[in-house]
């Protein structure tokens, strides 16, 4: 092995000398590197989650929720409503019978 | 394009890299499988040239293709996609040295330090008696050598003598003008010269 001797550097002369290298300037990856390349790729898809995405945002979370008691609490209003509305109902047909009585 | 690239992507039958990017972009798996083929080689030779470990030039090369397969769509094609490959190539193979070097030193800093941590004067010779050769010496100091160059003269060495890419694809993959690469090129030279001109006869 030996330098370019001139100073007014050769770039065939430095290629040459590289070539003389260990590292083979044809080498290529071991055999199925496309194989482990997909198989890192599927290693870093992200896992599939038990809740759609959307729902594993805070707010939707809370605005569902939120959702879920007005309807609650508007169920109870309605059945409170109509409680008091069939209530003197009620009255009246005892009266009603009690007067027939 | 590069004067590396294997033959077979010269073919007509197979997509210029402007149409494989298109595909890769509409989501073609089949397309993907085309670049890592036609590209792997170069992508593993750059890694190889800069880090000079089989196990860890595929790891870089892995990287590279992992990176164009994650942000393919940000690919506007500025630049051509074998020079953003090379540029991947070189800057993540410069991120896994600095890595180990920094490893390494840790290591030589326990090293130091026996199991007591007492101070051990005659550090281990790990090296294979057939590296003593005479040609594989000066081989390996040669190697060496380019392993110290800073690493903008490496790249730039490497990519011209290894890769043997022309001075306009290394300024591109460097993002930098042609007689900037020559200014780099003569530097590493020299400074090739000053490393082993005393080991030579």
């Amino acid at each position: 092995m030996s330098l370019p001797p001139s100073f007014s550097e050769d770039d065939a002369a430095w290629t040459a000398l590289l070539r003389t290298l260990p590292s083979p300037s044809h080498a290529e990856p071991r055999p199925y590197f496309f194989t482990r390349l997909q198989a890192r790729l599927d290693a870093q898809q992200p896992q599939p989650a038990a809740l759609p995405t959307w729902l594993r945002r805070p707010v939707y979370a809370l605005l569902l929720g939120a959702l879920v008691l007005a309807l609650n609490a508007d169920t109870a209003l309605h059945y409170v409503r109509q409680h008091r509305v069939t209530a003197p109902l009620a009255i009246d047909d005892y009266n009603s019978y009690a007067a027939a009585y | 394009m590069f004067h590396g690239l294997p033959s077979d992507s010269r073919l007509n039958c197979s997509p210029t890299d402007p149409e494989l990017v298109a595909q890769l972009q509409a989501g073609r798996a089949a397309a993907f499988r085309t670049l890592v083929e036609r590209y792997q080689g170069p992508v593993y030779r750059t890694a190889l040239s800069l880090l000079r470990s089989p196990e860890e030039a595929e790891d870089v090369a892995q990287e590279v293709f992992v990176e164009v397969y994650q942000t393919i769509d940000r690919f506007r094609g500025e630049a051509a996609l074998s020079t953003w490959l090379y540029r991947l190539a070189t800057s993540r193979a410069l991120k896994h040295r600095q890595k180990a070097r920094a490893k390494k030193r840790l290591a030589f800093l326990t090293s130091l330090l026996g199991a007591h941590h007492e101070v051990l004067h005659e550090l281990p010779d790990h090296r294979h008696p057939q590296a003593l050769l005479e040609g594989q010496q000066q081989q390996q100091q040669l190697v060496d050598a380019i392993a110290r160059l800073p690493d903008s003269q490496q790249v730039a060495f490497t990519l011209r003598h290894e890769q043997e890419l022309s001075y306009e694809e290394i300024a591109a993959v460097l993002g930098t003008t042609r007689p900037a690469v020559e200014s780099l090129l003569f530097r590493a030279r020299q400074r090739l010269r000053q490393f082993l001109q005393p080991h030579l006869v």
